[in-house]
């Protein structure tokens, strides 16, 4: 990555990013466990001892060095699980969670040198793998194999139903109370989590605010409902993983650029990727490959981004040292 | 030059080189597309094996035999005519015999008549050596990209599908993203990850030869001792102090002048690091042009710019010469 210095993680490394990321998580989990009981708390708990055990038996087996108190092991399973339906079997849940750390995040290099997000890796081949398991969402308080499936907020967008924004509540929506994933879908808690990552990594926060500011413009431009734009802003931010990617998958820093500027480059690539997946996709809820593509993607525009400063740089030094000669020679 | 020990290409070399130390899928990356994209069913990839294996021996052996003198452009074209005709045939074989295996293969078919693989085979090997020899190297290239479209079958089909070619294992296919083409680069990539261990492990002899052991090679041959060493020759030819020949040749030739014993037998190595460079750039030997194309060993820049300042070197030297004699 060009504009990466060596120690992307800052002076806490690694460690202090990871371990914050997942005590983020823990909100999202507790309204998970609150809202659909303790089958939400076993796949968290599960996705989680997935995590470390494969980074684990992976790192011995393909003898990379392992550190397993970064917390990105538990964080990779915890995220993993929260982006999923609350009732998704364990056997979905836990090869998303190995997929991740095995296929992804070791062979590519590790916490610190992974070019695509870990997680977003794992989702994104679950939802190739069981694109029926993984977006068929309960009903909050029933659990039951056979009770009636809900249509999520990434579901009404994705078949373009007629809705205005009062016949979902919107308080509803804040809190989670909708079908969708049982950890994504919580939007105030995710705004607490915005702020503390605001506060704890003031730069990490542009690529947040960079790709939602850019989200919802291209949702108020291009809205999928014919609710009228601002349901259509709600909706688009409100459904899916958008919100929980914004904040754990685009301020990943072993990804993310370091200059300020880039950055925000990179949040609003992302966010234009991520939109026009939610467009043009076949799946419900593209977030993840968006962000992905946009992992994929993103070094060779710094590139050029690095380059075009250079050069800028180098016309106004020119500028400068001939401004110095006029001068001389007017003195 | 010294003396280098040249490895004999025998047949047990050939077929382990073909099969597993210079695996056509696995380690040179050629005929990827059959292997990711028509490898999810174990029988079309075994039509696809035996199609290849059959393709390679044929292509090798006729360019063994008969290609030997014409042009290179020419050459090439004739691979490609013969991997259509061959096609062509099996196609029509399977039209009549199995149109069920026909419809199954697809695509891939046809596609294997401009197989990177045959062309490269038998622009490498095949028109520099013998008939016999050619027919070895296609056979072992041949089992080496069955081995892994076969396995690969076999794995994608169990977790993809649930199937092993027509027997139902799973009601449910445990990992059904590896029927898809993603499915097939992530077993590819944990195919060549065994491959390199089982090298590592069983066929140490072997290890260094392998194309990514790129650790070891640089371990072994360091590109920047090149970049010293080959101006060094040029600087011993030509007078040391030309502000013309380059820093670096300059500095090499004084650490030769004033070399201790220890810095002498460092400066003997890079010698022969850099005449076997030489011998190995002017060999025959596919192995060796393997070798030399395998950037873990070689730095292809460094290797340019340190032919380039022996070259300028020669030029100096002459020029001096042709200055002594008009003194």
């Amino acid at each position: 990555m060009p504009s990466k210095s060596k120690k992307p993680f800052g002076k806490g490394g690694g460690k202090v990013f990871f371990f914050d990321s997942t005590l983020m998580l823990l909100l999202p989990s507790v309204l998970a466990v609150y809202y659909y009981g303790v089958g939400a708390l076993w796949r968290l708990l599960a996705c989680m001892c997935a995590g470390v055990l494969c980074e684990g038996f992976g790192a011995a087996i393909m003898r990379c060095p392992r550190d397993l108190s970064d917390c990105s092991a538990l964080f990779i399973g915890a995220a993993t699980a929260l982006m999923l339906p609350a009732d998704v079997p364990f056997y979905v849940a836990l090869s998303g969670v190995a997929f991740a750390v095995v296929v992804v995040k070791l062979p590519l290099g590790g916490t610190e040198s992974v070019p695509f997000v870990p997680a977003a890796a794992g989702f994104a081949f679950m939802t190739l793998c069981w694109p029926d398991k993984v977006f068929s969402y309960p009903i909050r308080g029933n659990l039951a194999a056979d009770a009636a499936r809900g249509l999520s907020l990434s579901g009404m967008l994705h078949q373009g139903t007629a809705i205005r924004l009062n016949t979902v509540n919107i308080f509803d929506i804040l809190i989670g109370n909708t079908p969708g994933p049982m950890g994504a879908s919580c939007v105030l808690v995710l705004l607490a989590g915005m702020i503390y990552m605001g506060v704890r990594y003031r730069r990490a926060i542009l690529n947040t605010l960079s790709f939602l500011i850019t989200a919802a413009a291209i949702a108020v431009l291009f809205p999928r409902v014919f609710g009228g734009r601002t349901t259509s802003l709600c909706m688009e931010l409100c459904a899916g993983t958008l919100m929980f990617a914004a904040l754990f998958f685009v301020t990943d820093p072993a990804i993310s650029p370091q200059k300020p500027s880039h950055r925000i480059y990179y949040g609003i690539f992302s966010a234009v990727v991520v939109m026009l997946l939610r467009h043009w996709s076949n799946f419900e809820d593209s977030v993840c490959f968006g962000v992905l593509i946009a992992n994929a993607a993103w070094p060779a525009i710094e590139v050029r981004l690095i380059r075009r400063e250079k050069k800028k740089k180098k016309a106004r030094k020119a500028r400068a040292a001939a401004a110095g000669k006029e001068d001389a020679v007017h003195a | 030059m010294p003396e280098k020990k040249r490895a004999v290409l025998t047949p047990s070399r050939i077929m382990i080189h073909g099969i597993l130390v210079k695996n056509p899928v696995l380690v040179q990356v050629i005929g990827l597309c059959p292997a990711v994209a028509a490898s999810a069913d174990i029988f079309v990839s075994t039509v696809l094996s035996v199609i290849v294996t059959g393709l390679l021996i044929v292509c090798e052996c006729i360019a063994s035999l008969l290609l030997k003198k014409i042009p290179r452009r020419i050459r090439v074209v004739i691979y490609f005519i013969i991997g259509l005709v061959v096609c062509a045939y099996t196609s029509e074989f399977l039209k009549t015999g199995a149109p069920d295996l026909l419809n199954r293969v697809g695509v891939y078919l046809p596609l294997m008549a401009a197989s990177s693989a045959v062309a490269l085979r038998c622009e490498n090997f095949a028109v520099k050596k013998s008939l016999r020899l050619s027919f070895l190297d296609a056979l072992a290239n041949g089992l080496g990209t069955s081995l892994v479209l076969m396995t690969s079958g076999l794995v994608r089909g169990l977790l993809g599908s649930g199937m092993i070619g027509d027997w139902k294992i799973f009601d449910t296919p445990p990992l059904r993203g590896l029927a898809m083409p993603f499915g097939g680069f992530i077993v590819l990539g944990f195919t060549a990850a065994f491959l390199k261990w089982f090298i590592s492990a069983h066929l140490t002899k072997y290890d260094a030869e392998m194309a990514f052991g790129i650790k070891q090679r640089r371990k072994a041959k360091p590109a920047a001792t090149l970049v010293q060493t080959v101006p060094a020759k040029s600087a011993a030819a030509s007078d040391p102090a030309q502000p013309a020949a380059p820093a670096a040749s300059a500095a090499a030739a004084q650490g030769n002048a004033r070399a201790s014993a220890p810095q002498r037998k460092s400066v003997a190595s890079e010698e022969s690091t850099a005449a076997d460079f030489y011998e190995r750039a002017s060999s025959d030997d596919p192995q060796d042009t393997f070798a030399l194309f395998d950037l873990g060993a070689f730095n292809l820049q460094e290797e340019l710019d340190a032919i380039l300042a022996e070259i300028e070197g020669l030029e100096n030297a002459a020029f001096d010469g042709k200055e002594d004699d008009d003194a």
